[in-house]
């Protein structure tokens, strides 16, 4: 997307002022949207950022005359001089699709699966035209499914949603928001459910979409690395209003709104000031059902004082953009530790330090986990395996953290569930300390904690059971139990007024807390931390990184920590491995493999990686991988990433090629420093 | 939930919530039943329906078998329901048909609950052959069409006292696959959820994660469907007595009131509404309560939000 | 397909297998079927009584009796009937007579289902919905023999006040049968709308929730929000995108109520007096004629069976994403 900073010269498209949208709760109306005005002119890209309950896709639905029924909307939405607002739903549904079109978050759930998607494209090119008659509509929707990168579209339409990817049903609501050449294009979250790589295909997408149809685009999304990459303004969002907007470089680089400040703090960041602390932003978002006086941020603002609570900031101009902040003047020049202190979580435990041992504490050799796959026919006999795991070693020293990175279907879970012996593996073995893990026998000292902080505990219970409950089965008495996870739960830092609360009363980043409490219950030495971040805001997360960095350093714990988020783990872990199709293609320490990757599959992710940080992204080279990752159930021969290998695909002769199908690839040091998976692995 | 939160330095997110009162999720369950009125007030008529049937016929001046000097009275003050053609006072034998349908209705919830439960919770625990050894039995009793396996089983009960509870037994019998099905699925569904894993991971036996982990957690369900269980069995029952093959004479039961008086809607058609009115009511009591119930467990509601 | 079609036909038949197997055992220990001719006064003597207990095969072993019943099934032999009807002869047109009724309550229920279902999720919260919500909850709560009853009772007043035979409320046609073809088809039908209204009535109720739920959770889904961002009318979504997909589960839920709606036909028919399956039913359990009563269960529970296997075919073909298997 050509990043040209269109100046205030171009016609607006589309604009929204003072919109408000209410919904109906259990206890009243929360006000999910409390007066957001924007603007979007002709052809260029508007970046909504904010966390998740700001409002910016009840804005979206709002401008789309989508909004649930029982919501509740106010304010104005104008279409170039049109009213969209109040224009009922017959009216709407002429500007819906033609005029404004929408890309939603989960392509899983975007598309009828009952219908092929030829046919749903083919509707959408039918619903403004309705003279096309269904073979051209056909024509056109193999047309349009060519252009988002569908391949063999032709072959392709009469198949129904559930045949193709994520990624690739992401494309084909790409390809109906482009069916009628709409004006604007408003894309809520449209990468979010995808990976990495994948999301770099899909924004590729969206830039076609928007080269053919020449529609302004609204680009809705939590992911500042995202807008940073593809938005020419942007409005960040904060409680149900805009509390900052501006150009790209503006906000990111002279943010004048506290919370903008604390947003770019928190995050992880791929490229510099990694191995720095986080500063994350204390406390959650308010809740929006019953009136904010003053400023929705003051909570959790430290510059906030007497004026902040009790009168609401206007957006005004500060240096050259639009923010809502009394005191935005201060923020000059300030960097986000200036104004986050970042605090020392009270990490009051006394554990014993674990004894320092010879050698690995932790190490898998040649783990491999196949599940059977069975037929449909009359006997429903295994027909194939499916290989989520392929002979995978790894090793993790005392107080050391091994970031685990892979994309879905890399079995990074599996190995995971291998680990805790929650499955069996087909074969290889697990020591702890040079003895075999088996069953439960090491569960003392091998812990995990979950990705869904709400799903793995249980509803039923309260915080303190649910940490006393290891305590109790391992044989303490009720009473010594509670006492102990009291004193858990203060140490991550949830005190004794809450100890007594269930799951559901909690938010998402103190549910963590209390599985982390949970997971330290019986002292463990190793800590298998799968994907602890992911489901929680950005701010939380910065939180819940430092908490874990605190319990290391008081524990001397050691982390395996599993993510597909390479910012995080960058910023977490000591030596990285990088796993594809349940093999580990890379592996070393983190510096020499975040900055000297030696598979072509490493670089293409590091590189996919959206930074936040405009002028980066302007100028950086992506590698775009193409298709998807193949089936596990029938993996490729020999190195199993050449199918989707730019260098596989490119510079290598035939005879290089034939050692890539041929030949499985080993870990072995190419030249690099670490060992790296790739017949012709080296610098890019 | 959501918080409102203060700067208090000294500790990331560990600031105290807006809210202080802990709800415990018996009395949120309690609380959204109460919103729901008719299920409230189909709660109250219904423990009303009980005591006037099991202490009001006890204290009622006529009993269900007892001849009165009158035939064929229509309501009055001394008969409210009327009296049929034998003399019988309607009035008490409507109570105790009441209480024979209460009786025999809750014994069968109450069977083929605990019987369903332990069934559909073992066919998902095991999983495997056993599972579909266990549903195929399940599916079996399915197939076959309820009123015709209840006719034939309860043809050969004795007349008597403990009638009613082979009649039971005999429902029991068709209803607990039912609860079977629901359970096995609650049960693979939990099974796989990560709390269950998590408990697994710090040593959790099978005994500790059924009965700490995934019983509670099915409860709302059960409890749902054994209600509605308990309606089902009513009609069913009725239905059984109806066709002669459930309560017999000289004990009686309001289907067999209905079907005995079923030539008297035109002439003495108290005899014909009142036992169907109680039917009706009755029913409409426990589906109403279990309408409340589930909402009440349901805590899944979507709340539309951004 | 073919091959899961094979599949779930081999697995049903030892279902029913041991389902007649057990209801045989069942049904031959719920009394004496000479009971009546031993009781008979002055008694029977002992030669009579040997010779029925012979052709009723009382004098074998009851798994030879099983065995002899099966294979008999395959030779077209039902078995011998304590009443010495030829129970084949007997059973068909009595099955054509109930199943043509249980088609057309469930046609009746379906279309009363979709009405009543799609116009509560549509205007959900709104007086019709309650007004159908409780309609619905009081059918869910009425016998359906009372229901039955009443509306009988009803006709005969319409009846009597007109002076004509609007409604025949006594049984399955008339006696005797009119001739000619148009007589013989209004004959039936002015007979068998009373009973369709009452099974179809008592039936409905629960699969009208069904379709209010799923059309209520489909017209939240993602893809029903992203059909109408394409512009499309509210109509075309809501007939299209949010009814078709909400529909496709009701098959198996109307599948499996099946085995109910015979057992609802039994009663309807009890009450309005039809020759169907309800009363050779009852009849058969009162003589404890095992024969008749192996017949009945045998081939409504064959009818369920292959209709669930339909209804599972025709889901797969409905909705792609179910692989059979």
């Amino acid at each position: 997307m050509s990043p040209t900073t269109h100046q205030t010269t171009t016609a607006e498209v589309l604009s929204v002022r003072d919109l408000t949208v209410e919904f109906p709760d259990e206890r009243g109306r929360v006000q999910a949207v409390r007066g957001v005005s924007w603007s979007l002119r002709e052809g260029e890209v508007l970046g909504v950022v904010g966390e998740s309950g700001c409002g910016k896709s009840a804005t979206a639905l709002a401008v789309m005359g989508l909004l649930p029924p029982g919501a509740r909307m106010g304010g104005s939405v104008r279409f170039r001089d049109r009213e969209l607002a109040g224009l009922g739903d017959r009216g709407m549904s002429s500007v819906r699709g033609r005029s404004v079109a929408m890309v939603f978050q989960d392509p899983l759930s975007s598309l009828n699966p009952v219908y092929s998607v030829g046919f749903q494209v083919a509707e959408a090119v039918r619903a403004h035209h309705p003279g096309t008659s269904r073979d051209d509509a056909v024509e056109r929707a193999v047309h349009l499914l060519e252009l988002v990168g569908i391949p063999n579209a032709r072959d392709r339409v009469g198949d129904y949603p559930h045949e193709f990817s994520g990624g690739m049903r992401q494309r084909v609501v790409i390809a109906i928001a482009m069916a009628n050449d709409p004006d604007v294009i408003i894309a809520d979250e449209p990468t979010t459910a995808l990976d990495v790589t994948i999301q770099a295909q899909v924004l590729d997408a969206l830039r076609t979409a928007r080269a053919e149809t020449g529609a302004a685009a609204v680009l809705i999304t939590h992911d500042l690395g995202v807008v940073a990459g593809q938005a020419d303004r942007v409005v960040v969002m904060y409680a149900g209003k805009v509390v900052e907007s501006g150009t790209a470089d503006e906000v990111f680089y002279r943010p004048r709104m506290p919370y903008t400040l604390g947003l770019l703090g928190s995050l992880p960041r791929l490229d510099g000031r990694f191995g720095a602390r986080l500063t994350p932003i204390a406390g959650t978002p308010p809740a929006l059902d019953r009136p904010i006086p003053g400023c929705a941020f003051a909570p959790r603002c430290p510059l906030a004082r007497e004026r902040c609570l009790t009168e609401e900031p206007e957006l005004r101009e500060v240096d050259g953009h639009l923010t809502a902040c009394h005191f935005a003047e201060e923020l000059v020049d300030k960097r986000p530790e200036d104004v986050f202190v970042p605090v020392v979580a009270p990490v009051a435990l006394t554990a014993e330090r674990p004894v320092r041992t010879e050698g690995p504490l932790l190490r898998a050799t040649g783990l491999v986990k196949h599940y059977p796959v069975r037929g449909g026919g009359f006997f429903r006999r295994q027909v194939a395996e499916l290989h989520a795991v392929c002979d995978v070693s790894f090793s993790l020293s005392a107080g050391e953290t091994l970031g685990l990175v892979g994309e879905s279907g890399s079995g990074k879970s599996t190995i995971a569930k291998l680990l805790m012996s929650l499955e069996e593996p087909t074969a290889g073995r697990v020591e702890l300390d040079g003895a075999a893990v088996r069953g439960r026998k090491h569960a003392r000292d091998l812990q995990i904690v979950f990705q869904d902080p709400m799903g793995s505990l249980d509803p039923r219970m309260t915080a303190a059971d649910l940490v006393a409950e290891p305590l109790r089965i391992n044989g303490l008495a009720k009473q010594d139990a509670r006492t102990r996870a009291l004193e858990l739960l203060a140490s991550v830092g949830l005190g004794r007024g809450r100890s007594e609360r269930y799951p559901h009363e909690f938010s998402g980043g103190q549910r963590q807390r209390i599985g982390i409490a949970r997971a330290l219950a019986l002292r463990p030495r190793v800590l298998i931390l799968d994907e602890p971040v992911s489901a929680l805001d950005v701010s939380v997360q910065a939180d819940v990184i430092n908490l874990l960095e605190d319990l290391q350093d008081a524990l001397g714990l050691s982390y395996l920590f599993i993510a597909h988020d390479l910012s995080v783990v960058r910023h977490i872990a000591d030596r990285v491995a990088v796993l594809y199709l349940g093999r580990v293609v890379e592996v070393g320490e983190r510096d020499a493999v975040f900055d000297h990757p030696s598979h072509p599959y490493t670089q293409a992710l590091i590189s996919a990686v959206p930074l936040p940080d405009p002028r980066k992204e302007r100028v950086r080279e992506r590698i775009l991988l193409s298709g998807d990752v193949p089936s596990p159930v029938d993996p490729p021969s020999g190195c199993r990433f050449r199918t989707r290998c730019p260098r596989f695909l490119g510079a290598l002769t035939d005879a290089e090629r034939s050692l890539c199908v041929e030949e499985v690839p080993g870990l072995v040091e190419r030249g690099q420093g670490h060992p790296v998976a790739c017949h012709f692995g080296g610098p890019r | 939930m959501a918080e409102t939160t203060h700067p208090v330095p000294g500790g990331p997110g560990a600031q105290d919530s807006g809210d202080p009162v802990p709800v415990s999720r018996a009395r949120l369950v309690v609380r959204r039943f109460l919103r729901h009125r008719l299920a409230t007030v189909s709660l109250v008529l219904f423990v009303l329906l009980v005591l006037l049937a099991f202490v009001g016929g006890a204290l009622w001046h006529y009993g269900y078998d007892t001849f009165t000097p009158d035939n064929s009275q229509p309501p009055s003050a001394a008969h409210p329901f009327g009296t049929d053609a034998t003399g019988y006072d309607l009035f008490a034998q409507v109570l105790r048909g009441t209480q024979r349908s209460i009786e025999i209705a809750l014994f069968v919830a109450a069977a083929s609950g605990i019987f369903g439960s332990v069934w559909g919770a073992a066919a998902g625990l095991y999983g495997g052959r056993v599972d579909t050894l266990m549903m195929r039995v399940a599916d079996l009793v399915l197939i076959f069409p309820a009123i015709a396996v209840a006719a034939v089983l309860a043809n050969n009960v004795a007349t008597g006292g403990q009638g009613w509870l082979l009649i039971g037994v005999v429902l029991a019998a068709l209803t607990w696959p039912y609860v079977a099905r629901l359970v096995r699925g609650l049960v693979l569904s939990l099974r796989e959820r990560e709390f269950i894993a998590a408990a697994r991971t710090f040593g959790a036996g099978s005994w500790r994660i059924i009965f700490r982990h995934i019983l509670p957690n099915a409860m709302g369900t059960i409890v749902v469907a054994v209600t509605i269980i308990v309606a089902v069995a009513i009609l069913a029952e009725t239905a059984l007595s109806f066709i002669g093959f459930g309560v017999r004479a000289p004990d009686t039961s309001l289907g067999l009131l209905v079907s005995q008086n079923q030539s008297a809607v035109s002439t003495r058609p108290w005899l014909f509404y009142f036992p169907g009115l109680f039917i009706v009511v009755i029913a409409l009591c426990v589906n109403f309560i279990g309408d409340g119930l589930r909402d009440a467990f349901d805590n899944t509601r979507s709340r539309s939000r951004t | 397909m073919l091959a899961y079609v094979l599949r779930r036909l081999l697995h049903t038949i030892p279902i029913i297998l041991v389902g007649s197997f057990i209801t045989f055992v069942m049904v031959s220990a719920s009394g004496d079927p000479l009971g009546d001719l031993l009781a008979k006064q002055p008694p029977v003597s002992p030669a009579i009584l040997a010779a029925e207990r012979h052709r009723l095969r009382l004098d074998l072993p009851l798994l030879e009796q099983y065995w002899r019943w099966l294979t008999g099934i395959f030779r077209g032999d039902w078995g011998p009937s304590v009443t010495r009807v030829d129970i084949g002869h007997e059973i068909w047109p009595r099955l054509l007579v109930s199943v043509r009724l249980v088609v057309l309550a469930v046609l009746l229920a379906l279309l009363l289902a979709l009405v009543v279902g799609v116009i509560s999720a549509v205007r959900q919260y709104s007086w019709v919905d309650y007004l159908f919500t409780s309609a619905g909850f009081l059918l869910l709560s009425m016998p359906a023999f009372w229901l039955a009853i009443l509306l009988k009772q009803q006709a005969i007043d319409v009846n009597e006040a007109t002076g004509s035979t609007l409604f025949y409320t006594v049984g399955d046609a008339s006696i005797p049968p009119p001739t000619g073809f148009w007589p013989t088809v209004s004959d039936i039908a002015g007979h068998i709308v009373l009973p369709t209204i009452v099974l179809a009535l008592t039936t409905f109720a629960p699969w009208s929730r069904f379709v209010r739920s799923s059309m209520v959770e489909v017209q939240q889904s993602d893809y029903v929000r992203l059909a109408r961002a394409k512009g499309l009318p509210r109509r075309t979504v809501l007939v299209r995108h949010a009814l078709r997909t909400a529909l496709i589960p009701l098959t198996t839920v109307v599948a499996m109520d099946l085995a109910v709606l015979f057992s609802g036909a039994v009663i309807t028919e009890t009450v309005f007096q039809w020759r169907g399956m309800g009363s050779f039913l009852l009849s058969a359990v009162r003589d404890k004629d095992i024969y008749a009563v192996m017949a009945w269960l045998l081939l409504v529970s064959v009818i369920v069976v292959l209709f669930n296997l339909v209804a599972d075919l025709l889901y797969a073909v409905l909705d792609r994403r179910i692989r059979l298997g």
